[in-house]
């Protein structure tokens, strides 16, 4: 759920909705097609989730807010 | 003869001067002299859980409250500790005290490899980063049980000492060497560059800070007092389990951290000293049983309420005060500062003065 909305990113629905696509999927097809996957299912998500934070730091959609100083 | 005097005159200026620096003192001699007085196994027991559970939380309040990471998979590295060691005592046979460091050391690299995984990520998207680390690893933990023991760990660890008392001062000994040195930084000028960091990560890098060096290296150092704790915490009770890596031991640190004040290193240490044996001596009641996380619970967030920026500032505030002239610390119930003379209670002389007056004379 968590990894979900930090995929999308943070305040945006559209996000959310995609990212529960692409998560659901993946998830999904680890446990299909690797030994062990029902363990591997929240690793593999949250892999996901991390790789994505690194591309793009606000998640797929979210805006890049700017902080309050 | 001359060094004996010397030393009470060094003790008498430095320590007993401030309240705080006495508490401190006399915190050390209590933990180095209680086993010689009173050793009972149990409570021994607890105090040398407690001793490593202090060096994991002043780890995290050095890279959440003074570099402002807030990190909520602090567990990892506290885990990446105890499974190093753990797997190279049992699987090569080397002697606990070389493979603690050799933990201390992996967890660095694990340290330094998030630090440098989360250098682009800031405020809540670092925390939930940090927070997926331990649960990924806790995954491929899983599916490989043959190399990490799946759920149950590797167990059978050797020990580091025999007797309760031996074991208790490693604990003890290390808990302290840790958190001083942590202390000792972050009162350095690094320490300084870390809330610069914090507080306006811009304005710092603006001023020529290398910003993302300085997070790496905080990254490294936290990560190596956590694994040390880790290591030391494995080979204390046998196990090196899932259990070091769970959520639940990353969310305790953050407990322990927020109950006894952030960037202090000595407000998480004496939050675990008060916290630890607290939950420990709930529990020991047939009544209370499982009702002591609920009291757990609500005495910290009594605490929390009154105390908004944790257990150990609100103390010292009330034990010392700061001298309006020269910014030194001094015992609240002096009436004059110890260095420069001033009287510590302005308010209450000026009172009578005006308020527009007293705003014009003071500058």
């Amino acid at each position: 759920m968590l990894a979900i909305v930090v995929l999308g990113g943070l305040g945006s629905m559209k996000g959310s909705l995609i990212g529960a696509l692409i998560i659901g999927y993946v998830e999904a097809i680890t446990v299909f097609a690797l030994p062990a996957g029902a363990y591997l299912k929240g690793a593999v998500a949250l892999l996901i989730m991390v790789a994505v934070l690194l591309a793009r730091p606000e998640g797929l959609f979210g805006v890049a807010f700017e902080e309050e100083r | 003869m001359y060094y004996l005097r010397r030393g009470w005159a060094e003790l008498k200026n430095e320590i007993f001067v401030l309240p705080s620096r006495t508490v401190v003192l006399l915190w050390v001699i209590a933990l180095l002299v209680l086993p010689l007085v009173y050793h009972d196994a149990y409570l021994l027991r607890i105090l040398t859980m407690t001793c490593i559970f202090a060096m994991f939380a002043a780890s995290w309040d050095l890279l959440a409250g003074y570099t402002g990471q807030v990190n909520f998979g602090h567990a990892l590295f506290f885990g990446a500790g105890a499974y190093t060691s753990g797997l190279m005592s049992q699987k090569l046979g080397v002697s606990p005290w070389i493979t603690i460091w050799a933990g201390s050391a992996f967890a660095t690299l694990v340290g330094w490899m998030v630090g440098y995984l989360c250098l682009r990520l800031r405020g809540s998207y670092l925390s939930l980063a940090t927070l997926a680390f331990p649960l990924i690893v806790l995954g491929l933990l899983f599916a490989f049980p043959g190399f990490s023991g799946g759920e149950l760990g590797i167990s059978g660890l050797r020990r580091l000492a025999l007797t309760p008392t031996q074991n208790y001062y490693i604990a003890a000994v290390a808990m302290l060497a840790v958190v001083f040195g942590l202390w000792l930084l972050a009162d350095s000028k690094f320490g300084i560059v870390l809330h610069a960091v914090r507080d306006d990560e811009v304005a710092a890098r603006a001023s020529g800070i290398n910003t993302p060096r300085y997070k790496l290296a905080v990254f490294a150092i936290s990560a190596a007092a956590a694994g040390f704790a880790g290591a030391l915490f494995a080979h204390y009770i046998r196990v090196a389990g899932p259990s070091t890596l769970e959520v639940a031991l990353s969310f305790q640190v953050v407990i322990w951290g927020i109950f006894g004040g952030v960037a202090s290193i000595y407000g998480p240490v004496a939050a675990v000293f008060l916290l630890y044996p607290l939950t420990e001596w709930l529990g020991s009641f047939e009544m209370i049983g499982e009702l002591r996380l609920l009291i757990f619970a609500v005495i910290v967030l009594l605490v929390l309420l009154f105390m908004p920026r944790g257990l150990a500032p609100w103390v010292r505030d009330k034990i010392e005060t700061q001298c309006p002239r020269c910014k030194q610390r001094n015992s609240a119930w002096k009436k004059l500062c110890r260095l420069c003379g001033a009287p510590l209670k302005a308010d209450a002389s000026q009172s009578k003065v005006p308020r527009a007056e007293r705003l014009v004379g003071h500058q």
